[in-house]
């Protein structure tokens, strides 16, 4: 009956007693509960004793800050809600009050929250783990100095900064109804971390995630959305999800995922209008393992509570390879689960708004954009290294040096982007660039100067970077060429219109 | 505004012969054509006619793709940017991208609309970019027509130091670290509260657990409330029953063994020696109970307590914080919030809720009501007399009101009747049917009882339940306050 986990997978599962406690104010969809009714559903179904489990330390502030601005963490550690008053303008400027309110501990949940993941990032640097869990973690819309859609604190990026000491490249996988935004912005302009987000786009929260959003500078292309439809169900976003992360992951080849599971996707979510079942979105999970690669399983979105827990305890178990019953075994939240007392769920009848046709347009895009990315050689780096370390139990792992390989690609990709300084260099290829980088002139009024200056170097990027043209483009090229000068120009002068 | 009016009505024009959509941008325009015109037609009339000379010269392409792309652009009112831009770009192929013309071309359309521009305006929540500089200058907006349209609420992914992480160095090359080597050593990163071991197979594991849940109160397998168990205290032997009777009403959930922190912790912290962790398992553990949000030496939840929390939660809602500073000081707000979510499935909960009801129901009466029954309760309940103190007075209502309306919310609350019975109430024997009456009449009015005494003579949980208890609680199945303090303990 029970699973033998040792030689297999190795779990380490964070996890904080206190998580449960805090409490964002009446009305609010975001409970942090659900994390707690996770583990005790973990714990009734015997899912505990697989794992490594840890109490993380709460992240510092100095670790905290190695992301977000010194001020808006000195704001979040300082706030309180006897003390809200005394901070009206800087609650405004750090969008913290209404979505994001003021609780009481809500440093302290920041800092769990965030812990957990950075925890288990390193403890997948050290080797110690095959895949961590930190279901406290995800707050995905976090911004840099900004509170945004519930998070405060992005644990996401903290823990891919953490993973990038010791993994060229990192990939985030998000399958939250909501666009990943925060995590894309913190790296929307480097090509180290590339992040994928699928998620409902139309009128909907965080409104970023547009097809065109591909990323800046160098992260170009390194940003991918797959923009969605109301009531996607399982069978479609199989068919979406598996050949857009075959794609990413041959051109991308990172060395270790993070995933964050944001449960906003399933059906029945109180903000969400998706119509995942846990078979659907725990799939994702099970596809993204089948690498083999260090793997960090974070939470997220998730408001119909009894759903979450029961879809991130699906998804722990899928992680252990263990099944696990669908009767839901007695825990100490068990009438949560009523009126069936199963695990799993099913689907409504809402209408799959996302026609086959508009998948296949979506996904067809995002190919092409997948493309543009310098090829990585080597089709066969990934697996070696990983299948390789894979066998080493345990403190092994460390005499463990990877094949020389990676580094001489990441070298030869270095050699390709390192002309480009900053991400004004590739604003001719791409809207979305020059559109970024109007962004600042207002606050550097030489901006058009350096634009000017660094045109000719723009071409020659160009040329490089356009190894492969996506077929489309090359019509438009031309004209695009002939638009380039212009840009600048206009922004800085629509800039001061708008002021 | 006359730019309005010209880039309205030309793209709707063009868009007629494109695929565009054209109605809602003609329908925008219509109104406010000559209004518009009228305000600030003189400052602008000039420019216009130069702009409408510049654009006889031009190729339909080339218009095409101004007007076309700059069709999709601006958010909230096309109009006014649409111009601008139009307007600075109409030079460009005659200047033959001199930019400084352009530039000066833009700036100045611009600024004439920025003072009462909408999509600036829209924008302007500060850190917003907007979307609508993406289509001016690109020419494969067209593959997109189908794609969504841009609007307000689209936001922009920032760019800039503020904004983007610093990536850190990679150190080495995807090797493992150093054990070591992190900045810093693993106990201050995490505590390991279990591993799964070699020197122990999952057998042993599992017989380590049935020993250890053996000298215990409650099921080896998955139980209602693992916190009831782990009190030291043999206080809920009525568990079994319990679950025996839940059982009889649903199917057994899958005989699964749990799991149980502070056992697997011991026998971690014992080198899993397992006779050794046993021999200690008396000892008090807390692998991860709550430190932060809950007062040092947790304390049991009396009745007392149990009451002060429910009337602050009639008083402020769910502001845990407010309940905390005016009813329940001596507790933590984060003890509260645990509190909460083990009293919300109790029956205690159920009949709260039933009475909040009855009382809004009572503060809403007006004249103008149809709602007799309500009149009927009022007058019943005021002539029994039950007025005094708010929880005395409050327990009558929740009485008199769950005698007469109870089923019906009764049943929305439990879709499954002998759920609702709590955590440590054996009631779930009963039979679906008769639960109902059960909680509506016996217990109702012990329910009224409770709040009218519940101080002095409800018999005050102890550490260590009575059996007399225990029958109680055959009899009345919301015994969930006292089961709810055992948990909490």
């Amino acid at each position: 009956m029970a699973v033998q986990t040792h030689g297999k997978t190795r779990i380490s599962y964070y996890y904080d007693g206190d998580v449960g406690n805090y409490y964002y104010g009446q009305g609010h969809p975001m409970k942090p509960h659900r994390i707690r009714m996770t583990h005790n559903l973990l714990l009734n179904y015997g899912l505990y004793r697989k794992m490594e489990v840890y109490r993380p330390q709460p992240a510092t502030f100095e670790e905290m800050t190695k992301y977000h601005s010194d001020e808006y963490m000195m704001f979040l550690r300082n706030i309180r809600p006897d003390n809200m008053g005394e901070y009206n303008k800087q609650m405004q400027r750090f969008n913290v009050g209404e979505d994001c309110p003021v609780f009481d501990g809500l440093f302290e949940f920041c800092q769990l929250s965030s812990g957990g993941s950075i925890a288990a990032a390193i403890k997948l640097n050290k080797k110690q783990a095959d895949i961590a869990i930190n279901w406290m973690g995800g707050l995905h819309h976090a911004k840099k100095s900004e509170a945004s859609g519930f998070c405060y604190s992005n644990d996401i990026v903290l823990s891919i900064l953490e993973l990038l000491k010791y993994h060229q490249r990192v990939l985030y996988v998000d399958i939250d109804i909501h666009h990943g935004d925060g995590v894309e912005e913190a790296f929307y302009t480097t090509d180290r971390v590339m992040t994928v987000s699928f998620h409902k786009y139309g009128e909907y929260f965080p409104g970023t995630g547009d097809l065109r959003d591909v990323g800046a500078g160098r992260g170009k292309n390194y940003a991918v959305n797959f923009p969605l439809r109301d009531g996607i169900d399982d069978e479609s976003y199989e068919q979406i999800f598996i050949p857009v992360m075959e794609k990413v992951m041959e051109s991308f080849q990172p060395s270790a995922i993070v995933l964050q599971c944001g449960a906003d996707s399933l059906t029945g979510d109180r903000l969400g209008c998706f119509n995942l079942t846990l078979k659907g979105h725990g799939k994702c999970v099970k596809f993204l393992k089948k690498y083999n690669l260090p793997l960090l399983m974070l939470g997220g979105g998730g408001y119909t509570i009894r759903n979450v827990a029961r879809c991130w305890t699906y998804e722990t178990a899928v992680a252990l390879d263990t099944e696990i019953a669908n009767e839901l075994p007695y825990n100490d939240y068990f009438e949560y689960y009523g009126p069936d007392f199963k695990l799993h769920i099913t689907p409504s009848n809402m209408t799959n708004q996302n026609t086959p046709d508009y998948l296949e347009k979506i996904q067809t895009r995002l190919f092409e954009n997948l493309r543009m990315i310098p090829h990585a050689p080597g089709v066969q780096m990934q697996p070696i290294p990983d299948d390789a370390i894979r066998n080493l139990n345990d403190d092994v792992a460390e005499d463990m040096i990877d094949p020389d390989k990676r580094i001489s690609i990441r070298d030869s990709d270095k050699m390709i982007e390192d002309d480009g300084e900053y991400y004004e260099g590739e604003e001719g290829e791409d809207r979305r660039n020059e559109e970024s980088h109007k962004r600042p002139a207002p606050v550097s009024p030489p901006t058009t100067d350096l634009d000017l200056v660094k045109k000719p170097k723009l071409e020659d990027k160009d040329g490089v970077d356009k190894t492969e043209p996506p077929v489309d483009a090359s019509a438009a090229s031309a004209a695009d060429s002939a638009d380039i000068p212009t840009e600048p120009e206009a922004a800085p002068a629509e800039k001061t219109a708008a002021d | 505004m006359s730019d309005d009016e010209r880039s309205g009505s030309r793209g709707g024009d063009f868009s007629d012969s494109w695929e565009e959509d054209a109605d809602d941008i003609a329908e925008d325009d219509e109104g406010t054509l000559e209004e518009e015109e009228g305000l600030d037609a003189d400052e602008n009339e000039l420019d216009e006619l130069q702009q409408l000379e510049d654009e006889q010269d031009l190729s339909v392409e080339e218009l095409r793709r101004r007007y076309y792309g700059s069709e999709n652009g601006p958010p909230p009112d096309p109009e006014p940017s649409t111009s601008s831009a139009s307007a600075g770009q109409h030079r460009l192929p005659t200047d033959d991208s001199t930019n400084s013309a352009a530039a000066s071309a833009a700036a100045s359309a611009a600024a004439d609309n920025g003072n009462e521009a909408g999509p600036s305006g829209s924008a302007g929540d500060v850190p917003l970019v907007p979307r609508r500089e993406h289509g001016y200058f690109s020419d494969d907006e067209e593959d997109d027509d189908d794609y969504v349209p841009p609007e307000p609420w689209k936001k922009q992914i920032r760019v800039g130091t503020d904004y983007q992480v610093d990536p850190p160095m990679f150190r080495c090359n995807a090797a493992a670290p150093c054990n070591g080597a992190s900045s810093s050593p693993d106990s201050q990163l995490d505590s390991l509260l279990w591993r799964p071991a070699q020197q122990i197979t999952a057998e042993q594991v599992e017989s380590y657990l049935r020993q250890f849940y053996s000298g215990q109160p409650g099921s080896p397998v998955s139980k209602r409330s693992r916190l009831d168990v782990s009190s030291v205290d043999s206080n809920a032997s009525d568990l079994l029953p319990d679950i025996n009777g839940d059982s009889a009403t649903h199917p057994a959930p899958p005989a699964v063994l749990r799991d149980d922190e502070d056992a697997l912790y011991l026998l971690l912290s014992c080198r899993y020696d397992r006779s050794a962790a046993l021999k200690r398992k008396s000892a008090p553990m807390a692998a991860n109970s709550p430190v932060r949000t809950v007062t040092a030496p947790a304390r049991p939840w009396n009745d007392a307590d149990c009451g002060r929390f429910e009337e602050g939660l009639r008083l402020y809602g769910k502001n845990f914080c407010a309940i905390q500073r005016e009813q329940l000081q001596n507790r933590s707000v984060g003890e509260l919030v645990q509190f909460y979510y083990v009293w919300k499935k109790t029956e205690r909960h159920d009949m709260f809720v039933q009475r909040v009801r009855f009382e809004k129901r009572q503060f809403a009466l007006n004249p103008d009501t149809t709602d007799f029954m309500d009149h009927f309760i009022t007058q019943m309940d005021a002539t029994t007399g039950s007025v005094g103190a708010a929880p005395t007075s409050t327990g009558r209502a929740t009485a008199s009101g769950a005698g007469i309306d109870t089923p019906p919310p009764l049943t929305l609350m439990h879709p499954e009747p002998s759920m609702s019975s709590s955590a440590g109430a054996a009631a779930a024997d009963v039979p679906t049917s008769s639960s109902s009456t059960l909680i509506s009449s016996d217990p109702k009015y012990a329910h009224g009882q409770w709040h009218a005494t519940h101080f002095n003579e409800w018999p005050h949980p102890t550490v260590s339940a009575p059996p007399a208890q225990e029958n109680a609680a055959v009899a009345l199945p919301h015994l969930d306050g006292d089961t709810v303090a055992k948990a909490l303990q």
